[in-house]
């Protein structure tokens, strides 16, 4: 046996998995959103600033209103709740 | 370092020295902790209760009397429990940076992060898509299955825009 196979089976090397897939999941969302931002809006200066935005605050809602192509300005003006102002500092 | 405040009287250097090795050599550092033998020679010569004492000594080195407890009451239980208690009883001892660190924590962050990142981008477009033929078309019977397979086609974005300009709908089920 080899810590190959024993770190995924303890406590520490499950918590990176599941930080990681965390991870994983925000980078996708920022993808997919970026890759719709940019088909239905053209390009963009503050492309992946308005894509992490959106996706911080409210991804499900905000991938309708960009397929729905609302004004630019409505998602440009999105503000960071209280509650997700710390993930959006973050970025 | 934390682990050097909780070795009370131990040998000062013990932990240092251990910290230098798993961070230069993390993979066969651990493995030698873990008492394996990356030839493989040793692990059929050594007989299970020497095994569990000499674990039981390198976690009473690191640790403190909770962790040797646990390696008494697994006493009975397979090398394999135990390998992973050690590592756990490392990690509560301030080592999960380095364990994060090694070539198997970094393998796990990568793994983790790439079947996350493919799921949330697949179900993503799935989910666009939807939000598209819905919008576009009204309820559809078939939505799912359509939304799923145009959203996962390579020229995804192209049939965002046929739905976008309203194309016929077969010309979509038929894409």
């Amino acid at each position: 046996m080899s810590i190959e196979d024993v770190l995924p089976q303890t406590t520490v090397g499950q918590d990176i998995a599941r930080r990681s897939r965390e991870e994983g999941r925000e980078g996708a969302r920022v993808a997919t959103m970026s890759l719709l931002l940019k088909r239905c809006y053209g390009p963009l200066d503050d492309l992946t600033e308005l894509a992490h935005k959106l996706v911080a605050t409210d991804y499900e809602q905000h991938l309708e209103s960009v397929v729905l192509r609302v004004p630019l300005e409505q998602l440009r003006s999105v503000e960071c709740s209280s509650i997700r102002r710390q993930a959006c500092q973050s970025m | 370092m934390p682990i050097d405040a909780q070795q009370g009287d131990r040998p000062p250097g013990y932990a240092a020295l251990v910290m230098s090795l798993l961070e230069r050599h993390p993979r066969d550092a651990l493995q030698v902790l873990l008492g394996v033998d990356p030839a493989g020679a040793q692990k059929e010569a050594e007989k299970p209760s020497d095994r569990r004492d000499r674990i039981a000594g390198l976690i009473e080195a690191f640790a403190g009397p909770d962790d040797l407890v646990v390696v008494i009451e697994l006493g009975g239980a397979d090398p394999e429990p135990v390998a992973i208690q050690f590592v756990d009883a490392l990690a509560r001892r301030g080592m999960s940076e380095v364990l994060e660190q090694t070539e198997a924590g970094r393998e796990i962050a990568r793994r983790s992060r790439e079947e996350a990142y493919q799921e949330s981008y697949r179900e993503g477009c799935i989910e666009f898509m939807t939000i598209a033929l819905e919008h576009a078309y009204g309820p559809l019977p078939d939505l799912p299955d359509l939304a799923r397979r145009l959203a996962t086609a390579a020229n995804r974005l192209q049939h965002l825009t046929l739905i976008a300009d309203r194309v016929p709908l077969e010309k979509l089920r038929s894409a």
